[in-house]
């Protein structure tokens, strides 16, 4: 009876060392650790969710492709489509995110991301138009779509309507879109008719109005010279030289009108450029409020 | 009773034994059952690296980054992701990981050639006056007191990149007077035209800086359009026509003697272009010695 207790206890033991030490065992513990058999589907989703995380999308999408042929997964199924969004492949992402559109876990954050991928775009009357449609606008994220709508107005060129831009922001954002919203009714721009006018009444005076002094005064000295020394020949009978003189007055006169056109041209593109490239920084940094999604990157 | 008692002494030494050598055989096995893995892994990469297929040996050590708990290839995997990049040309994220090669490294022939590295990745994005700065701070620094070839030799390269062929020069005589390089980037500073001269000359005589830089006909158009222009405004002053002369002086001549200098500068150096960019075509093509 004794020894069939011994016995016992030292199977026991030996059992024991056999598993805690057998291959079989170890293979389990290092996997865990990520640290054994490293092609394993569990690894490889780790590695590419690593490599996800370090920004490198390219082969992280790499990793989630192979780990997707033995498995379905949503999230990586989303992840993917997330990389080609932040790599600029917008279409591709696009045709990612609509394959989760139904029966999935992640079907309001791929529909939202989706029409974050459109308004990426650039296409603003085609983004408003998929919103308008109704069809995969999901209700959760519904407020967050509609400052996007409000806002591809300005990026369109246009202005929205006033009261519903404001009140698709909270207080703390209404004022930055009351700032927007002001420099785009009130941009500052110049006319370039009137840049026209003014240039044909005094050379350089077009320029001037249109922010180029320097232009402007260069033009007047040369045009003015120019009429002068033509007007002096005329004068002193010179008949030839007068003439060469006053076709490179009437062609400086005739240049700096055209010029000062093109100045106020330019004037109103900087500002529109100023506007656009203001409005894209301020909705980077407020990652188009959307929000963050912590099964991206934890 | 005695002989029960025997049995349960026995028994247990055997056992203990027994369970002793399992735990043995089986630990060590598992052990090197793991470090075969990792080993399989980073001659995997490196076959990938041999193979010159870079995308796919940058993925394979940054896996073997990843799954490397215990470091072993921390070093060697972060350096060879860094080269794969470089011979990838990116050379921004080669930078990355030498440089965490170089936080990393065992000893100081590792610090040094991951610093090198970082240097020749400078050199080669063009970055010349961080790669400089960073030769400087390894020519003061003790440790590398023996490496002072190697450094003055990616020096050279350095200069010669940034178009400065006689620092260049330098660089490799200190290294080796008889030098190829040194010969080359001497021959090159040599062959290059003097901008400060071409000007010069040009303010002087018009059109001989053209001259100089070998533009024939562009130094005889400048030669007439400056006498023309010249005799015009002498000849209004002389017939009392001041205005004239100040018109025709402003307007034109000094338009002409303006673009006749401004052109020898441009001449020279788009000559100084071409002379440089042939040197370094021959670097990359003829040169047998280590380019960065």
């Amino acid at each position: 009876m004794l020894l069939n207790k011994h016995f016992k206890v030292y199977y026991f033991f030996i059992a024991t060392c056999v598993i805690l030490f057998s291959p079989i065992f170890r293979v389990n513990v290092y996997s865990q650790n990520s640290n054994e058999d490293i092609f394993t589907l569990k690894n490889r989703l780790a590695f590419g969710d690593n490599l996800f995380c370090e920004q490198d999308y390219l082969r992280a999408i790499s990793e989630y492709r192979l780990f997707l042929m033995e498995e379905n997964n949503d999230t990586v199924r989303f992840k993917i489509a997330y990389a080609l969004n932040e790599m600029g492949k917008l279409d591709e992402a696009i045709d990612n995110y609509k394959g989760l559109f139904y029966n999935t876990s992640l079907t309001e954050e791929s529909r939202l991301e989706f029409f974050k991928a459109n308004f990426k775009k650039n296409n603003y009357s085609g983004f408003r138009g998929l919103v308008d449609q109704n069809v995969y606008r999901g209700d959760n994220y519904s407020t967050v779509l509609n400052k996007l709508y409000q806002i591809s107005y300005f990026l369109e060129g246009g202005l929205p309507d006033s009261s519903k831009l404001f009140s698709a922001f909270a207080e703390d954002d209404r004022d930055m879109m009351k700032m927007f919203y002001l420099k785009k009714k009130y941009p500052g721009y110049v006319s370039l008719e009137k840049a026209g006018i003014l240039s044909a009444i005094i050379p350089g005076l077009g320029k001037i109005y249109s922010d180029e002094t320097g232009d402007g005064i260069t033009a007047f000295l040369y045009t003015s010279v120019l009429g002068f020394l033509a007007y002096n020949n005329f004068i002193n009978d010179h008949p030839i030289r007068a003439w060469i003189f006053t076709g490179l007055a009437g062609y400086f006169y005739a240049a700096n009108i055209y010029g000062s056109i093109a100045a106020a041209q330019n004037y109103n593109t900087a500002i529109n450029f100023r506007f656009d490239t203001e409005l894209k920084l301020y909705l980077n940094n407020k990652k188009y409020y959307f929000p963050d999604y912590e099964f991206l990157c934890r | 009773m005695q002989k029960n008692n025997s049995v349960k002494i026995k028994l247990p030494n055997n056992l203990i034994l027994w369970s002793l050598f399992l735990v043995l055989i089986f630990g060590l096995k598992s052990n090197i059952y793991s470090q075969d893995h990792l080993s399989r892994q980073y001659e995997f990469a490196n076959k990938l690296f041999e193979q010159e297929l870079f995308f796919d040996a940058v993925t394979e050590y940054k896996r073997l980054l990843y799954f490397d708990n215990d470091n072993r290839y921390e070093y060697e995997a972060n350096f060879r992701t860094g080269s794969s990049y470089k011979l990838g040309g990116k050379y921004d994220n080669a930078i990355i990981y030498f440089r965490k090669s170089e936080l990393i490294a065992r000893n100081t022939e590792e610090i040094f050639n991951s610093k090198i590295e970082i240097i020749r990745c400078n050199i080669l994005r063009k970055t010349t006056d961080t790669a400089l700065q960073l030769l400087k701070e390894i020519d003061n620094d003790t440790r590398f007191y023996d490496k002072k070839d190697m450094i003055f030799y990616w020096q050279g390269w350095a200069y010669m990149l940034a178009d400065d062929w006689k620092n260049a020069a330098l660089s490799f005589y200190r290294m080796d007077p008889g030098h190829e390089l040194r010969n080359l980037a001497w021959k090159v500073e040599n062959d290059k035209y003097s901008v400060t001269f071409a000007k010069v000359i040009s303010y002087i005589l018009p059109g001989f800086g053209q001259f100089y830089t070998g533009h024939y006909l562009s130094g005889f158009m400048s030669i007439g359009w400056n006498a023309l222009w010249g005799y015009l405004t002498i000849n209004a002053f002389i017939e009392n026509r001041a205005f004239d002369g100040i018109v025709i002086g402003n307007l034109l001549w000094l338009r002409f003697y303006k673009g006749n200098y401004e052109n020898a500068v441009k001449f020279a150096v788009d000559e100084n272009i071409i002379i440089s960019n042939k040197a370094l075509r021959f670097l990359e093509n003829n040169y047998d010695g280590e380019k960065p």
